[in-house]
């Protein structure tokens, strides 16, 4: 039995898509430690979890991996990276591994409202209602965005 | 350009450090080296490889044990890249067949950004290694250029590209932020003020107090609210730090923002890649990699003792046994006893344990259970179970135990009464007041129920006390008995030296002797063998017990090649004394209780000698340890009435000899050349039980050298060898445990004459198995010419020692093992134990017994000699003969006494 799931979403014109789930026979890199309290400011970032219908089985922030801009570098010692806005799709993966009981993915971001900044806005961006097979399914899955 | 465009050659591992399914797996692919360049593409991954383990916290075991790196060889039709014109004015305008189709301008906007078919890499990739985690494509292009990613691009003509690797994987693998507080090279608008809330990496805040930011237990204590500040927000802070390198707090600049954004240290390999990474970069790269450097379920944990058996456990003694794993993990290992055995079972230890990775991934975990013996003929089933931490498992470990009586022990002491044992020893009289003497300090000593018998051989064999029980100390009818034969035993002086006859016939008294669980021959000689039968006619594998030697004199005065082969074929060893003087007493006394208590699974704990003057209190410390069952304390002196003993417990009790009267675990008892106690563990006064820890033995004399004999009070007399000058009185004390913590040390040689090497070996075992505790191990050895020298023997494997000398005159060499250690509940311990050597000149090539018939015979032996001694022996010269030397003026008394004589001295 596979212990793994390698998740793969494409990021297009700013928004996120789950294009396929495979599973993969290996280990998953461990989900972030639980937050001391669910109900405080959590983290401003892209958060992915896997949740039964109850909690969140699985969690891990995730943000680093859809970054808006490209990173390129300037041959300057000084200043060896610089940032450029991205206009083109790309593709990220995620290996995640499989709680028995997961029946959601949900990717989620979190953001300071324009109006408030100190309150922090949730979006989900990425929301799989459905218990996540190991078959080999590579049908690509539609979310909500 | 595409997959037309070139050919994938194969997949190489080229660091392993496990299976792909348990490990991290990155992958380097090559992209735009053709097959003739596909060498530079791999020399570029050994680099790479090699760079980054240099690199914290990659050279930390615990992380560089989760990682696999392989190598994918794609060659390409042609060399290079595409490098288009780009947006930004720059770009050669080339092109470049290659198999993923890298372009420089991947953007149309910005030339630097090197990147090709990512989707292809990464189905070219699942196809060799459906595992992987991450991919780094190498391009072989003509100038610097990149991109970051999932699958992440980057040309190998810059000198940084290990560098900038590292950094990309920092993004894409360990989730963190950028560091650098600028967003472009030109563009610094809307980068002044970061007010994006709290961000989730884990290396950058928006809170400037290091006591209460999310890496404050790393902070560097009295960092100050921030520690750097930029009082410029219009513009990134490029001045110097303000504190020492590697000063953790909070650095404002950091996420491409100048000011209200945070970063741990000054510097980062997030920052610039000349940089190494940051204390909180580098502590979560360990957490990320302690998911895959943890031992895999499937192979990383195997236990290999599903069952424990505590088989035939001595009453009165707690045995232990230890559940032993094998792993494989280059990371701690912890097991855990989730479920404890009841009694008579326990958990002997922690019930954590955790098992380290010193020496290598691959080794052995014990968790050590105990069973305390109960009633004889009872018996225990139960089981444990003990959980590994990190792979999550549970092992059930089967339990059985049973009791048995302690073994019973028949010893049968062959002494030598040849002519020689009549030989003077300046203060003690000759040799066979050392026999006497040191005999009977075996016989105290013995158990109860141990058995005792006597025999001894001069030029025939002579049987002197059937084997019988010892019986209580100090008066058991066996001992008495023993003592009474011990104390007629007489020397013959025109004997000869028959070891053979001594040997065969001491095997047939113990073979009479009834049922005993083990049964050991004690052999003392003094000479070389001059008669039939000799060792060599009596074959080893008829023997059936234990057989102990002991020679008394010189290496060339006994040459016991033959009685050494015959004790280690037989499971015991040899002794030698050496030069016969006064203090040969004490040695010879230690020789016989070192052997008594090897046979009776005794241990001796020390064996210190010295002197005491009256009105002294000797306080000699040792150690006792939980795993020791039964102390025995003895001193040996020849007027052991005129002494005291006792014990102080680590508590401060002291034992002697008015517990005994009360206490039936204890035994105190005087006899002919000793004073004992013997107690079982622990020992309890007043409801305070005393064990383990630090005991001392005291010795005290009366006061005015006092002593009681027959009931009479009188003076130590001063007796040259056992008194000192200052008329104090000599003593030899030894401390024996019985105890399943053991020292075994033997001596072999590979050969019999000086330039022979001595291989001294040294194991120490707990249960039977290896010691698990530490423990070293030193030997004081004595040579020939009495010069000593004190050697740490060096540890071969776990839980044996050796050294090796090579002799260099001839003569008897000492060594003198010592072991101290640590249980495995750091308990203190120490174990010694004696072992000697011999070699002669000539004795690699000993006589032939059968050229010269008997006695001796051979080359280089006198046949008058042999002619005259046989006459001598046989009763050949009678009254008639002796008249007609005296007709001839030879006084036949001188005659007579001048070829006995000759006779003992052709013998050694």
């Amino acid at each position: 039995m596979a212990e793994a799931l390698r998740l793969q979403f494409e990021w297009r014109d700013g928004s996120i898509h789950l294009k396929s789930v495979r599973p993969v026979d290996k280990r998953a890199p461990a989900g972030d430690p639980p937050r001391r309290d669910d109900r405080s400011k959590p983290p401003i970032g892209i958060e992915l979890e896997l949740r039964d219908d109850e909690r969140t089985l699985y969690r891990r922030q995730v943000g680093t991996l859809f970054p808006d801009s490209h990173e390129v570098q300037t041959g300057d010692p000084a200043r060896p990276f610089a940032r450029h806005p991205r206009s083109k799709p790309y593709t990220v993966e995620v290996i995640v591994p499989v709680p028995p009981k997961a029946r959601r993915l949900v990717l989620t971001e979190h953001r300071v409202e324009q109006r408030d900044r100190a309150a922090v806005a949730a979006r989900e961006i990425v929301h799989v209602n459905e218990p996540l097979t190991i078959g080999g399914d590579d049908t690509p899955r539609q979310g909500r965005q | 350009m595409g997959t037309s465009n070139g050919t994938v050659l194969g997949l190489t591992k080229v660091y392993d450090e496990g299976p792909a399914s348990d490990r991290w797996n990155l992958v380097l692919v090559a992209e735009g080296y053709t097959s003739a360049q596909i060498l530079d593409f791999q020399a570029s991954v050994q680099d790479f490889v090699t760079y980054l383990f240099t690199q914290p916290p990659f050279d930390e075991p615990a992380v560089a044990c989760g990682i696999n790196i392989w190598r994918l060889d794609v060659s390409s039709d042609e060399s290079g890249a595409d490098d288009p014109m780009c947006g930004d004015g720059a770009g050669a305008g080339t092109t470049a067949a290659t198999y993923f189709d890298a372009t420089y301008c991947s953007d149309g906007a910005i030339r630097r950004l090197l990147a090709g078919d990512s989707d292809l890499v990464r189905d070219t990739v699942a196809a060799a290694l459906p595992e992987y985690d991450a991919i780094i494509v190498l391009v072989n292009g003509a100038i610097r250029g990149g991109a970051g990613g999932s699958v992440a691009w980057l040309s190998t003509s810059s000198g940084d590209w290990r560098e900038v690797a590292v950094h990309e994987l920092g993004h894409s693998a360990f989730g963190l932020a950028d560091e650098y507080d600028y967003y472009s090279t030109d563009d610094e608008e809307g980068h002044d003020n970061y007010t994006g809330g709290e961000p989730s990496e884990p290396n950058v805040t928006a809170e400037d107090d290091p006591a209460t930011v999310k890496w404050s237990a790393l902070v560097t204590a009295g960092a100050s609210v921030p520690t750097m500040s930029n009082a410029d927000c219009g513009n990134p802070n490029n001045a110097p730090s303000p504190v020492a390198a590697g000063t953790v707090g909070t650095f404002e600049g950091a996420r491409y923002f100048h000011c209200d954004a945070y970063r741990p240290e000054y510097a980062c390999m997030m920052r610039t890649t000349g940089s190494a990474f940051c204390a909180v970069c580098r502590r979560t790269i360990r957490n990320f990699y302690a998911t895959f450097a943890a031992p895999s379920p499937a192979t990383g944990v195997t236990l290999t003792t599903p069952t424990l058996d505590f088989t035939d456990t001595p009453v009165g003694s707690t045995m232990l046994r230890a559940a032993s794993f094998q792993v494989e993990s280059c990371v701690p290992v912890t097991f855990e006893v989730t479920a404890a055995p009841g009694a008579p079972f326990a958990v002997h230890g922690a019930l954590l344990v955790t098992s380290l990775p010193a020496g290598g991934p691959l080794r052995t975990a014990r968790v050590f259970f105990s069973y305390a013996a109960g009633a004889v003929g009872t018996s225990a089933t139960d089981s444990a179970t003990i959980r590994c931490i990190e792979t999550a498992q549970d092992f059930v470990v089967a339990l059985n135990g049973n009791t048995v009586a302690r073994p019973t022990v028949a010893v049968q002491l062959v002494l030598d009464r040849s002519g020689s044992m009549l030989d003077a020893v300046p203060g003690i009289g000759d040799k066979a007041n050392l026999l006497r003497f040191a005999a009977n300090v075996l016989v105290d000593l013995l158990y109860p129920d141990s058995g005792i018998g006597l025999n001894a051989f001069d030029q025939d064999p002579h049987p002197l006390m059937d084997v019988q029980v010892a019986g209580p100390a100090g008066i058991g009818a066996g001992r008495l008995a023993a003592r009474a034969q011990i104390g007629a035993y007489a020397p013959n002086p025109s004997g000869m030296t028959a070891i053979g006859d001594g040997i065969e016939l001491g095997k047939a008294k113990l073979d009479a002797a009834g049922f005993y669980d083990a049964k050991a021959m004690i052999v003392l000689t003094d000479g070389i063998e001059t008669a039939s039968k000799r060792v060599s006619e009596v074959a080893a594998g008829v023997i059936g017990q234990r057989v102990f030697g002991i020679g008394l004199g010189t290496a060339d005065g006994v040459q016991p090649a033959t009685l050494d082969a015959l004790a280690n074929n037989t499971g015991g060893y040899l002794l030698m004394t050496g030069q016969v003087t006064e203090e040969t007493a004490f040695q010879l006394a230690k020789y016989y209780l070192q052997i008594l208590a090897g046979v009776t699974n005794n241990d001796i704990v020390l064996d210190p000698e010295g002197s005491v003057l009256s009105g002294q209190v000797i306080r000699i410390p040792f150690d006792v340890i939980e795993e020791d069952i039964e102390i025995t304390a003895v001193v040996v002196t020849p007027f052991p009435r005129g002494l005291l003993m006792a014990l102080e417990s680590p508590n401060g009790d002291i034992f002697g000899e008015p517990d005994a009267a009360t206490d039936p675990t204890i035994t105190y008892a005087y006899g002919q050349g000793t004073v004992h106690l013997r107690a079982s563990l622990p020992m309890e006064k007043a409801g305070r039980p005393s064990h383990a820890g630090r005991w001392n033995l005291l010795i005290a004399m009366g006061k005015r050298g006092q002593y009681v004999a027959g009931g009479s009070l009188t003076h130590v007399p001063n007796v040259p060898g056992f008194t000192t000058a200052a008329g104090g009185l000599r003593y030899s004390a030894s401390v024996f445990a019985y105890s399943n913590v053991k020292l075994v040390a033997r001596c072999e040689q590979n050969g019999l004459e000086p330039g022979a090497v001595l291989t001294v070996t040294a194991t120490l075992t707990q249960s039977s198995l290896p010691i698990e505790g530490t423990a070293t191990v030193t030997a004081e050895i004595t040579r020939p010419d009495g010069s000593m020298a004190t050697v740490p023997m060096a540890m071969v494997e776990q839980g044996r020692w050796q050294l090796l000398l090579t002799t260099t005159t001839q003569g008897v060499y000492r060594f003198r093992v010592l072991a101290v250690g640590r249980t495995i509940r750091d308990q203190r311990f120490t174990r010694e134990q004696i072992v000697t050597g011999a070699v002669w000149r000539g004795g690699n090539t000993p006589g032939d017994p059968g050229a010269g018939g008997d006695p001796g015979g051979g080359p280089g032996r006198d046949p008058i000699g042999d002619l005259l001694c046989c006459l001598l022996h046989s009763g050949a010269i009678g009254p008639e003969a002796l008249k007609r030397l005296e007709a001839l003026g030879i006084d036949p008394k001188r005659f007579l006494e001048c070829l006995r004589k000759a006779c003992r001295d052709r013998k050694g």
